[in-house]
């Protein structure tokens, strides 16, 4: 397995975020991560990037026990994410952007660079670099500020800057958020590109259509307890998923 | 060139370095009023060395930004637990403290000073800032200025693309340190004499200044703040003692017009764009 997570639990004080969550991610794959408002996805999704640590429970990554691991070692390792509100650096250029997330790759983590910006490992990372923004559709706009493009175009730039880390465990939150449906259609088009002997995707969507459509096992979250997990068939016909999102029905 | 000019230009060129501490831990988005304890600690521990121990300017100096860029991590460690105001308090707090205990310390002259430092002259100061503008230069169009960038603009989405945000601000602690102690061992040296009064916490704020004036963006924005306003003062000494009344008002009025500063990274796009074409329409 790529990912374990074993009886995970997050408490914020007196609140219960995550109930005793267990999952598991193979290789490959698009696996979706569904629930109501404040199911506690994006907790999970925090947890496993290591923004905080969980309370109790453990993570394996890649075979490693990484419960306690720091945000940018998680990243390292092979964990990127996108933000549910788009997190750029928006003072910075579009390539910048996806540059300064290859940092860790790169000669004595970017310290090189400094006297010596040349040389064969970072022309190989300003190919990739290339490769990425051309396939994000962001290429011609690589010397505009992430700040002045388009809401489209701040999402796309982040999944190119996520994957700059060249990732084994892709995590978005909610990379569709706001757009129509021939914009998520061209955007997943990309992202069934990148996922060419690329990274394992974790999806959290609140649009259970484009779930359906698109994840291969989906897994559902109710008041922090994974309640459901399963092929979109399943998750489909499931009573407790129906209740959890429609309400319970009254006897 | 006469002395009044060498002078000036000499305490432009400290506070030119003295800018270029505050900018490099101001572009990880850290704010230090305490650049000043730096200051003292790279002039004492040089002057010492001098004065005392018998050992060159150079080497001297060296010791003293070495040291003063140790303290500089040593604070930087516990300064990763303090974010805005409480940060600034932290290392105002370091500063005086710095500034008392020279007071106090009594092999370094206690609060009479130390006398007896020579030999640094303006042409050492001239070759200490183009020695440091050029590595700060060359650490901004890298890398790890990037790092930089991305640990002041969002520290939580820097630490997920991979970076070790507390490392980038350590590092610009120590390097920012450095810098004012290499500003310290020339000033004591220029000088002739140093004493803790010369360390005030007015000399941290007046850094911090020049570089919010001339712009936070890039190191030419800290270069032509700390220049322009070294100069305004002597050049604005005809008005006797209104001259620092107007300082202040040109001082409000920049902050209007110009709020990120006089240079800004997209001024000097623009800037060089045209001329980049001018030369690739030549060739």
């Amino acid at each position: 397995m790529l990912l374990d997570v074993d009886r995970v639990s997050k408490r914020f004080g007196g609140v219960r975020a995550l109930e005793e969550v267990s999952l598991a991610l193979p290789e490959s794959g698009v696996f979706g991560l569904i629930g109501p408002n404040g199911a506690g996805k994006t907790t999970l999704l925090n947890i496993l990037s290591g923004t905080y640590p969980a309370t109790s429970g453990s993570i394996r990554f890649l075979g490693r026990d990484f419960s306690r691991t720091s945000a940018h070692r998680i990243a390292q390792a092979g964990i990127a994410r996108t933000y549910q509100n788009i997190r750029l650096f928006t003072a910075n250029t579009v390539l910048e952007n996806v540059l300064v997330a290859q940092n860790s790759r790169a000669p004595l983590y970017g310290l090189r660079s400094v006297f010596w910006p040349g040389g064969k490992a970072e022309r190989a990372l300003a190919g990739e670099t290339k490769r990425l923004l051309e396939l994000m559709d962001l290429w011609d706009k690589r010397d505009y500020l992430g700040g002045a493009l388009s809401y489209g175009e701040q999402r796309r730039l982040e999944i190119a800057r996520a994957c700059a880390l060249r990732p084994r465990l892709l995590l978005l939150d909610e990379p569709s958020a706001g757009m129509n449906a021939a914009e998520t259609d061209a955007l997943w088009d990309r992202i069934d590109e990148l996922r060419q002997g690329g990274p394992c995707i974790l999806l959290v969507e609140h649009d259970m259509d484009l779930v359906m459509r698109r994840c291969q096992h989906v897994f559902v979250l109710n008041f922090g307890e994974l309640i459901a997990e399963g092929s979109p068939d399943i998750i489909r016909k499931d009573r407790s998923v129906i209740e959890a999102y429609l309400g319970e029905e009254e006897d | 060139m006469s002395v009044y000019m060498e002078g000036v230009l000499a305490i432009m060129g400290i506070n030119v370095l003295m800018a270029y501490s505050a900018y490099v831990i101001m572009a990880t988005g850290q704010l230090s009023l305490g650049n000043a304890g730096f200051m003292a600690i790279g002039a004492y521990c040089a002057g010492y060395l001098t004065t005392v121990a018998g050992v060159d300017l150079l080497p001297a100096i060296a010791a003293g930004a070495l040291l003063a860029g140790a303290v500089g991590v040593i604070l930087g460690i516990p300064a990763l637990r303090f974010q805005g105001f409480f940060l600034v308090l932290a290392t105002l707090g370091f500063g005086e403290m710095v500034r008392a205990f020279f007071v106090n310390f009594e092999p370094t002259g206690g609060a009479y000073g130390m006398r007896g430092l020579f030999g640094a002259e303006l042409h050492h100061i001239g070759f200490a800032v183009a020695v440091v503008t050029l590595l700060i230069w060359l650490l901004e169009r890298s890398r790890i200025g990037r790092a930089f960038d991305a640990v002041a603009a969002d520290e939580e989405a820097a630490a997920c693309v991979g970076i070790n945000v507390r490392l980038i601000k350590v590092l610009a602690f120590g390097l920012g340190a450095m810098i004012a102690g290499i500003a310290g061992g020339l000033y004591g040296h220029y000088l002739l004499y140093i004493e803790p009064g010369n360390f005030t916490f007015l000399f941290s704020a007046m850094a911090v200044l020049f570089v919010i004036l001339g712009g936070m963006e890039t190191v030419w924005g800290a270069l032509l703040g700390a220049a322009i306003f070294s100069l305004l003062p002597e050049i604005l000494r005809f008005m006797l003692n209104w001259r620092l009344s107007l300082f202040g008002g040109v001082l409000i009025l920049l902050m209007i017009i110009r709020p990120r500063g006089l240079l800004t990274r997209q001024l000097l796009r623009n800037l060089i764009r045209p001329l980049a074409r001018k030369t690739t329409n030549a060739a």
